[in-house]
């Protein structure tokens, strides 16, 4: 395979089943491995249980009343699941989370300084504060506005930039392009491409199939919990089933007898 | 023009304590979406420590405060911790319900009739409490039912308020506090330096806690896992020391609260609890999750408490209505609940309260 599957792991995932409010599985048997400076997509229907993976990382599934069942999470060669979420950021795992999520009452120094909360190192809280402003230009006039008055393209690069406060080793990143104008999503793209370069491992979850593939090294497809397909994300942009379904691709004249084909990939998927 | 500074000066600092229990009342509600009724207890217990240190245990009043305010911080964090487990909330229903029996066994019905009374109200609490934790649905961030562990707190205050009693007695105690009876008089208004202290302790407490709230760490962290306490979770931020904090911070300001309450001619007895049920309109008033409309609340709360107080017993010369007796005695306290509905229909989320309070 790739030479990034020869890198030490970041993050390993094996064998995850989740479970909500005890009685719902979400996630059955799903196995995900992120190579330290890698960039990992993640592509999925709605409902598929990508957020629902990301919370299993990140230790927030009990606030959702899920919990993992079976498997286990290994970080950087420490076992991650059932840890407290502020031991993992400790550890150096921070997350955008769907929707931006940001303190909308709050200032947008504020929002930078609780991504910094673990950080109690002051000239590293300034350090990491001077690489988010110079990520994120926009963001220096606008500092002590309130976050909610944002935009939402500056809101996202806000979250983005809380989420790099810490420093983390890896990032996670759901949806980051949800709702933003191509342009912007172009620059959040090239913006992941920069804090990999700057040697954060990146975990993508997107809707948005080319983009994530465009800048990935591997990529994961998830569907009803399971993981039904997985490689390199230049293989994978080239599969006929990811173009199918998550491109939009087809080739032409496909409409008459592709349909039935299609229908039944989807089947063989689910099943 | 005297009476009026006069009633604005007392109201003042009526207002003042108020603020402070106001204020413990909000961080609470606002990192954990419990109203706190437990407060009361803390300020009784603040009240009283002060009190034995200064007059008993050979201290003085400001080390009664001192202390008062770290066992009463400490003892508000035990309360967090405890009301997590199950037992602890159903112990504390039946246990209420058993001190409903004795109060009214002591008010001088029947036994039978007390304990009859008592059962019901003992089984009554636990099965409210229960049939509320049974239901999903309404767990807040703190991870506890937030309607039960409301009337949890309304049990904890009833039962400090029967220990309290038994261990201080009913009787009037006085602090032994360094103003005494004295006053300072400017102008003809008469300014009780017990009051006056009571203002600046208010004053300084509230300023420090606007400064840690705004600039520091544990601040930001506060405001944050109010907003939203799944990202806040998600930075990394500690759910567990933000709500310790909170009980700390808020059973810190009770006990100073009712030191500060007992000073000078004011008398410590195991009612002093009944302020937390005047204090908690101003918090309505005031907003529910505004540390701000906290203070503003308190503030106007008590002022208009002694104004109508004031005015009701001696009626001004232009009222077009000459005598005001006939509103009975103690219709400040009514006149607050008037001024929080009238202040509820044009402002419903209070004074500075977010407009929408989002609960996750």
């Amino acid at each position: 395979m790739s030479v990034e599957s020869e890198r030490p792991t970041i993050l390993d995932v094996r064998n995850a089943e989740v479970v909500y409010n005890d009685v719902i599985l979400v996630l059955s048997g799903v196995s995900l491995r992120v190579a330290a400076g890698e960039i990992v997509t993640l592509l999925g229907a709605n409902g598929a249980g990508k957020t629902t993976l990301l919370r299993a990382i990140t230790g927030l599934l009990e606030v959702h009343r899920g919990e993992m069942t079976k498997g286990s999470i290994v970080f950087d060669g420490e076992p991650a699941d059932h840890v407290d979420p502020s031991k993992l950021v400790r550890a150096g795992v921070a997350q955008v989370m769907e929707g931006r999520r940001i303190f909308a009452e709050l200032t947008v120094e504020e929002n930078l300084r609780t991504g910094a909360h673990t950080v109690h190192d002051k000239q590293a809280i300034s350090a990491a504060h001077e690489r988010v402003m110079e990520l994120f230009p926009v963001l220096k006039p606008r500092q002590r506005d309130t976050a909610g008055y944002l935009s939402g393209g500056e809101q996202q690069m806000l979250a983005i930039g809380r989420a790099l406060m810490a420093s983390p080793k890896l990032l996670l990143l759901d949806e980051p392009s949800l709702g933003l104008a191509p342009k912007l999503v172009e620059r959040i793209s090239e913006i992941i491409k920069t804090v990999n370069a700057q040697g954060t491992s990146v975990l993508l979850v997107e809707q948005n199939a080319r983009m994530a593939l465009s800048i990935s090294d591997r990529a994961y497809v998830l569907e009803n919990g399971r993981i039904v397909k997985e490689g390199a994300a230049a293989d994978l942009l080239e599969d006929d089933d990811i173009r199918e379904f998550y491109l939009g691709v087809g080739e032409a004249g496909r409409r008459s007898f592709r349909d039935v084909k299609s229908y039944r990939r989807k089947k063989r998927w689910n099943a | 023009m005297t009476t009026f500074l006069q009633a604005t000066f007392d109201g003042v600092a009526t207002g003042s304590l108020y603020a402070l229990i106001v204020l413990g009342f909000v961080v609470i509600y606002r990192a954990t979406g419990i109203i706190n009724f437990a407060q009361g207890g803390a300020l009784l217990l603040g009240g009283y420590i002060t009190y034995n240190v200064s007059t008993s245990w050979g201290g003085n009043y400001f080390l009664g405060i001192i202390f008062s305010v770290a066992v009463c911080a400490g003892f508000s964090v035990l309360l967090q911790r405890a009301m997590l487990q199950r037992i602890f909330r159903e112990v504390v229903g039946i246990s209420a319900g058993l001190l409903g029996w004795a109060a009214l066994f002591y008010n001088g019905t029947t036994h039978l009739v007390g304990l009859i009374g008592g059962v019901v109200i003992g089984v009554l609490a636990y099965l409210i409490t229960a049939r509320i934790e049974a239901r999903v649905g309404d767990r807040g961030p703190s991870e506890l039912p937030l309607f039960g562990a409301i009337m949890v707190t309304i049990g904890v205050l009833f039962i400090i308020k029967q220990v309290a009693a038994s261990i201080w007695g009913f009787a009037e105690l006085s602090v032994d506090d360094p103003w005494e009876l004295s006053t300072s008089v400017v102008g003809d208004v008469v300014l009780q330096h017990s009051k006056l202290a009571a203002i600046a302790m208010a004053a300084v407490a509230l300023g420090v806690f606007f400064v840690v709230d705004r600039y520091s760490r544990i601040g930001i962290a506060m405001r944050a896992t109010h907003f939203d306490h799944e990202a806040a979770i998600a930075q990394g931020i500690s759910t567990k020391i933000v709500f310790a904090t909170a009980f700390a911070i808020a059973g810190g300001v009770a006990a100073l609260a009712g030191s500060a309450a007992t000073a000078g001619p004011e008398l410590i007895t195991p009612n002093l609890d009944f302020v937390v049920f005047l204090a908690f309109p101003a918090m309505i008033l005031g907003g529910l999750d505004s540390p701000a409309g906290a203070v503003a609340g308190g503030l106007l709360v008590g002022w208009i408490q002694n104004l109508v107080k004031t005015y009701v017993a001696t009626t001004p010369a232009w009222f077009p209505i000459e005598d005001l007796d006939w509103l009975g005695a103690g219709f400040e306290r009514v006149a607050i609940f008037i001024v929080m509905i009238i202040v509820l229909m044009v402002r419903p989320y209070g004074l500075l309260g977010t407009e929408e309070v989002r609960r996750v």
